[in-house]
């Protein structure tokens, strides 16, 4: 285990902004945490069940069928001949892709589907309770789907997590690189990085992968982002980085290492998942990392360039706020 | 604090890793200093002097698979998807190449990772974060990109063997394993590390034992996931182009299909719905078919809604819901209808109206009254319902007018000697059995000669009996399958027994007994075999404990005897052994109570031989008189009924019951059990009586009473 600790956790006093940006997303988790819960657990048992999941599939290559020019990539089009000559595994397959493709979900409701009636009645009822329930689904409210995509959410989604451990990895990060940061660059050029780089990751991804119908959530482009610019703007300069082989001394402690270091522990996973991912199927959303990365380098060059000042949050001194 | 020293050191690498970069570094150049005036043992000492500490060595290769691991995915990436793609497009070929693409592109990764930063470092990031460096052990310098690239590539080769003889750094006198020997290179520590001598005789000992284990079980290992892999190869192929051929739908309906004219043939599904009355395909089969049909066209979907409510007979609530769809589509006197109406009974309620039942009407309309010929499928539900209610005159005319196709031949073949047996045509269901087995497949004649040697042994381990199971049992020997299933099992060892008599051995039984139960049953029956009562009857009783505590369970091994082969085998097992009545009449009490079915009635007739033989002919009688109600016509027990009623005090039951033996068309004449030793004379004694005029008025007498006991129990024959 490595990954950079700069200078760790520092604490509000030295870290304002970091702090505050960390305390929004611990809110906005806890406080929807109860309906997450309950919402997440309907959602789940509607899911699992397969003849709902089969149905879905069976109707999901039909609409794929009859429309072809709303879903092109390969794909789609090859999983519904398999489903058409009856392949059991590919139809509960493109039943599960089809809960997070936009199209589908936008016009399944309303859709005249021809096939087994008694299957396509109760899916029609599990459907239209499923979408009931993400109507209220802090993920769906709070991130970026193709249903949702107002600007606010924009900037929403990158204060929403699903999960503990989401949040949790997430935030340890933030801290690690925001506060560094904050007292490096400022407390503005902190918040500015997190949210432009949260919007150029909802901007990649909406590009490179396109919105679905299941949300984009968390601050893991705004991270990656903050990382990315760490790195950019320090470059070559040695930073320290926390090891753990085993725990005794000796193996474990602190080494020094160049800064592009974190972009080779962070920007090369998200660029190989991103390369090995196939649009309409794979998940998580590596685009957006990408993306957040490359805002973050961008102001890192900008800053290098002069075009953006930085300006040490000093804790003697506290926010400027009035002086010109 | 730590963390100042390293922050504050900045621009500087920490002590260890300074040291690692090779010539430059003052150990390393004392060290050639100290090398270049003496003789190349000198020079070999001098690495050998500062030889790494293995576990240095192992914290440094798990580091350096950390800094690996993003090169490794980014190398990976595009074949990766690429096995994504073909996975999707169920394309297995094209999934096999994009994973030995990725294995390759990360083993070239791999060796480019090691021999670059070697031959440019001298040392891999994680050997610099512990300090460590490789030397030639030549001249104590960095190694030549040539000795680097050897290096890695043995490395390489060393990872794909799961990393084993890596474990060498324990055992090697020099701790160097294979890569550092091919390439000419040692790993030697920096200043402030500590050194390593060489290993101990005890450590180089104890690594080379658990080198010596680990192989052995790596190659074990190894050897049998080769195996696994290279089979699920050839059977996901296999499957692939099975499913490919077959349209992943049943091919049995295909094939049956296509023995009809063109023009005539029936739909798809109408040949798999024939085929799952017969028990033909899987019900997961049938599933498939109706689930496509209803789904894809559009035009046949009242037989599809109405094969969905058979294949979802086991969740009442949607089959009533396709029957409704099956039945509101066309009129309700439609064969699809019909058929949904037998496949959910709660919708047939449902109904009400006052048309004639669902069997009633499926009887009619297959025997071809009013209109036109009924379909295949129509047929082979009232053949299947027929049989169910034991209404095997029926049965048997409705197959013999099924129209003669390969695909249900012998599965009719089957039914149709079971029909025959059932209403006591011996000869008859021989001869079916018979002609059947000949032509049959290799499944379909196991399967049949089971039916036959089963139905054989219900009469005693006649010549006829050991035939027909000595086919069966001997096809099972040279087949050598596992089996698993307990009701096959005993029918297999129950079959074994009577085709090889004395001669039995239960080494083939244990064999292919593939659960643990099935092995404990086999041994059971073993020690009865050889006469060992008492032994027998403890490993019986612990059998039947078994499952009677696992009942509730739903372990593994209470598997085998869910069914109720081995329990009621077992049971009569023991009634054959029984050493008094007492013990006999617990077996009784509770085989009175247990559920019907062909075990139940093979205890049932044990029961009565092992009464008759301890002397207790009452209870014999109730038995079999029991017996009788869910088996009319078996010639066996009819004579068992004989010689009890006989015994018992009962004549006139014993002539009434004689006298429907005699009308059976081939009574056997073998005598197997001792208990019918006297069955011959009793029967004599009988028809004396019934010459003189006493005896034909209670003949008489009993007709025209209509009723008595054995009046009811043989009016199964009246046909």
């Amino acid at each position: 285990m490595i990954f950079p600790f700069l200078r760790g956790f520092l604490g509000p006093r030295h870290a304002p902004a970091t702090w505050a940006l960390l305390a929004i997303n611990l809110f906005v988790f806890i406080g929807e945490l109860p309906s997450y819960e309950r919402a997440q657990a309907r959602l789940e048992a509607l899911l699992e069940d397969p003849a709902f999941m089969g149905a879905q599939g069976q109707l999901f290559a039909q609409m794929i069928e009859r429309e072809p020019q709303l879903f092109p990539g390969e794909s789609l089009g090859a999983m519904q001949a398999r489903v058409k000559k009856g392949d059991v595994e590919a139809r509960s397959l493109l039943g599960a892709l089809a809960m997070r493709n936009p199209q589908f979900v936008a016009h399944a409701e309303a859709y005249d589907f021809g096939g087994d009636e008694v299957a396509i009645a109760s899916w029609r009822e599990a459907f239209r309770q499923v979408r009931a329930i993400q109507a209220e689904h802090p993920s769906y409210r709070w991130g970026l789907s193709h249903l949702n995509a107002s600007p606010q959410n924009w900037v929403s989604y990158q204060f929403a997590h699903s999960g503990f451990m989401h949040l949790a990895t997430n935030m340890a990060f933030l801290l690690i690189f925001a506060s560094f940061l904050e007292a490096r660059i400022g407390s503005a050029l902190v918040v500015l990085g997190y949210l432009l780089s949260g919007l150029a990751g909802a901007f990649a991804f909406t590009r490179l992968t396109g919105l679905t119908a299941s949300p984009l959530v968390g601050a893991s482009a705004s991270v990656s982002g903050l990382g990315a610019l760490t790195g950019f703007y320090l470059w070559k300069e040695k930073v320290p980085f926390f090891y753990l082989i085993f725990p005794q001394p000796g193996y474990m402690g602190f080494t020094a290492l160049p800064a592009w270091a974190i972009l080779a522990l962070f920007a090369l996973p998200d660029l190989g998942g991103y390369l090995a991912s196939v649009p309409d199927v794979s998940s998580v959303a590596y685009s957006a990392h990408l993306g957040g990365a490359a805002c973050g380098g961008a102001m890192a060059l900008a800053l290098r360039a002069g075009l953006l000042a930085s300006d040490p949050y000093d804790p003697e001194q506290g926010w400027q706020w009035f002086e010109g | 604090m730590v963390l100042d020293d390293v922050y504050r050191s900045g621009e500087e690498p920490t002590g260890g890793a300074r040291a690692g970069s090779g010539v430059s570094s003052p150990a390393a150049g004392a060290a050639l200093g100290a090398g270049a005036g003496s003789a190349a043992g000198a020079d070999a000492a001098a690495w050998a002097q500062r030889m790494a500490l293995p576990i240095d060595r192992l914290a440094a290769a798990i580091a350096d698979a950390v800094f690996f691991a993003p090169v490794a995915t980014l190398c990976m990436a595009p074949l990766r998807r690429a096995a994504l793609v073909a996975q999707l497009t169920a394309n297995h070929s094209g999934w096999t190449l994009a994973a030995a693409g990725a294995f390759a592109a990360v083993a070239f990764a791999l060796i480019a990772y090691h021999a670059l930063f070697i031959a440019w470092l001298g040392a891999t990031p994680g050997k610099r974060l512990f300090g460590l460096s490789v030397v030639s052990v030549w001249d104590d310098r960095k190694p030549k990109p040539g000795a680097a690239l050897v290096r890695a590539c043995a490395f390489a080769a060393e990872v794909a063997l799961l990393g084993i003889p890596w474990l060498a750094i324990f055992a090697n006198d020099r701790r160097r394993p294979l890569h550092d020997r091919i390439g000419d290179c040692a790993v030697v520590g920096g200043p402030g590390r500590g050194r390593a001598a060489a290993p101990s005789h005890f450590e180089a000992g104890v690594a080379a034992g658990i080198f010596a284990a680990v192989l052995a079980t790596a190659a074990v290992v190894a050897a049998s996931a080769w195996d696994d892999f290279a089979r699920d190869l050839k059977e996901a192929d296999a499957e692939a182009r099975e499913l490919e051929e077959r349209g992943l739908l049943c091919q049995a309906a295909a094939d049956l299909r296509a023995e009809w004219p063109e023009g005539e043939r029936p739909s798809r599904l109408e040949a798999a719905l024939a085929l799952a009355a017969f028990a033909g395909i899987e019900p997961d089969c049938l599933g498939r078919e109706a689930d496509h049909e209803a789904w894809q066209n559009y035009d046949s979907r009242s037989l599809a809604y109405a094969a969905q409510a058979v294949a979802h007979r086991d969740e009442p609530a949607v089959a009533e819901k396709y029957a409704a769809k099956a039945c509101a589509r066309e009129n309700s006197a439609s064969d699809a209808c019909l058929l949904a109406r037998l496949a959910s009974s709660a919708f047939d309620e449902k109904r009400g109206d006052m048309s004639p039942s669902a069997d009633d009407a499926l009887l009619s309309r297959a025997s071809g009254a009013g209109g036109p010929a009924a379909p295949l499928y129509v047929r082979a539900f009232a053949i299947r319902r027929r049989l169910e209610s034991r209404d095997y005159a029926s049965a048997l005319a409705l197959l013999d007018d099924l129209p003669p196709r390969q695909g249900l031949a012998s599965l009719a073949a089957g039914e149709r000697a079971k029909a025959l047996w059932a209403l006591g045509r011996v000869p008859e269901a021989r001869a079916t059995w018979a002609a059947s087995i000949s032509s049959a497949s290799a499944s379909g004649r196991q399967e049949l000669a089971g039916a036959s040697c089963a139905s054989e042994l219900e009469l005693g381990c006649s010549s006829e009996a050991r035939r027909a199971c000595g086919a069966f049992v001997g096809d099972i020997k040279v087949r050598h399958e596992p089996i698993a299933d307990a009701e096959s099992l005993v029918a297999f060892v129950r079959g074994d027994e009577c085709a090889t008599g004395l001669a039995w051995s239960p080494k083939p039984a244990r064999a292919l007994a593939a659960t643990r139960d099935g092995r404990a049953y086999v041994d059971a029956v073993t020690r009865a075999r050889l006469g060992d009562a008492s032994g027998a009857r403890k490993a019986l009783r612990q059998l039947l404990n078994r499952s009677a505590s696992a009942a509730g369970g739903d372990s593994d091994e209470a598997l085998g005897l869910e069914s109720a082969a081995i329990y009621f085998d077992a049971q009569a097992r023991l009634a054959q052994m029984a050493p008094s009545i007492a013990e006999a009449d617990e077996i009784w009490r509770d085989w009175e109570k247990a559920e019907r079915g062909d075990a139940w009635s093979h205890l049932g007739r044990a029961l009565v031989q092992r009464f008759l033989e301890l002397g207790a002919p009452r209870k014999a009688l109730s038995a079999g008189l029991l017996l009788r109600g869910s088996d009319p016509l078996n010639s066996a027990l009819a004579q068992a009924i004989v010689v009890a009623a006989y015994r018992a005090g009962d004549p006139k039951l014993a002539a009434d019951t004689l006298r429907s033996l005699d009308e059976l068309a081939a009574p056997s004449t073998e005598r197997s059990p001792a208990s019918l030793a006297d069955f011959d004379r009793i029967a004599q004694d009988l028809r004396a009586r019934a010459r003189g005029p006493g005896g034909l008025a209670v003949g008489k007498a009993a007709k025209a009473a209509g009723g008595g006991r054995a009046a009811e129990s043989t009016t199964g024959d009246e046909r």
